[in-house]
């Protein structure tokens, strides 16, 4: 598989922060699924600079949604993933599970089991 | 317009203020700046503003903006890249040209000072020939370059060509442009005859 074809980190919580929220993945939606799911700090910022690439490559579509007033009138940009976005996303974690077959200190997730 | 919530009704004239507004302008891209914008008011109005109060809120509201801007940023800076390859060109002519004369003029002799000075003067149109495409800017650039090559001379007690490295960064500065803007047609003016369809 191509070089370009696999995800970085941050690419892969992103998409799958989308996937997850699925009809209502907007930014500050996906900022706070991942946030919630990874307890990590992160910044509106990072997740639109990592969905604008994602777009960009084709991984990701986006529409624009009504205004409502508790923006001020502003609108929402709905993101989806799109068919190249789900197989590089399937390929990057494959890539990842085959790397630790095998290794008993990392076979089980942190946390499973427990 | 005002949204809002519960004990901060000063909260929609401060979301976003002049400030965070220019910020905002500065920082996120044309086509995603609404958007941008109306998550940041959202998530500070509606969920850190109930809860938190609104102190809390403003400190949120600022960390995103100052957190978001590495990521932004180089995504602008790569994009602009990768959608204008000429621009590196630009930049690169300009600062290798510029060092080879600071370097020939005696710029090493001066003073941290004026030396800070030069610099400068000469990374504000390289800076200018990689990020925009637009002759206000470069005039911009180009004006505040020259203001701070005539500071440094008269600071300077030390003899160096600065004439030679500002005009030289002039010169590419405007061939940099002109090669960006050759053979574009003029805008469409109108639907008169002779209008593009």
């Amino acid at each position: 598989m191509a070089k370009g074809k696999y995800l970085g980190d941050f690419e892969q919580l992103v998409l799958l922060a989308v996937m997850r929220l699925d009809d209502a993945a907007y930014g500050m939606t996906v900022r706070r699924e991942i946030e919630q799911q990874t307890e990590r700090n992160v910044s509106l910022g990072a997740i639109y600079a990592t969905l604008d690439r994602l777009e960009e490559k084709g991984f990701v579509s986006s529409r624009s949604g009504d205004a409502t007033a508790e923006r001020r009138g502003r609108a929402k940009r709905f993101f989806r993933v799109e068919a190249p976005g789900v197989r590089a996303l399937q390929n990057t974690l494959a890539s990842l599970d085959r790397m630790r077959r095998g290794l008993k200190e990392v076979e089980q997730p942190a946390g499973a089991g427990t | 317009m005002s949204t809002v919530a519960p004990h901060g009704r000063h909260i929609a004239m401060a979301f976003p203020g002049p400030v965070a507004r220019l910020s905002l302008r500065l920082l996120a891209p044309a086509e995603r700046r609404e958007e941008f914008t109306g998550d940041l008011i959202e998530e500070a109005e509606s969920r850190i503003l109930p809860r938190h109060g609104r102190r809390a809120a403003l400190s949120w509201f600022w960390w995103q903006i100052v957190a978001s801007a590495p990521p932004v940023l180089a995504r602008r800076w790569t994009r602009g890249i990768s959608m204008n390859p000429q621009r590196w060109i630009v930049a690169a002519v300009i600062l290798v040209m510029c060092t080879l004369m600071a370097m020939d003029s005696g710029l090493l002799s001066v003073t941290p000072r004026i030396a800070a000075l030069v610099t400068l003067a000469i990374a504000i149109p390289a800076a200018a020939g990689l990020l925009s495409g637009s002759l206000g800017v470069y005039g911009i650039a180009a004006a505040v370059s020259a203001l701070l090559l005539i500071a440094a001379r008269i600071l300077s007690t030390a003899e160096f060509r600065w004439y030679a490295m500002g005009f030289m960064a002039f010169v590419v500065l405007a061939l940099g442009w002109a090669y960006e803007h050759r053979g574009r047609p003029p805008a469409p003016r109108g639907t008169g005859p002779g209008a593009p369809a």
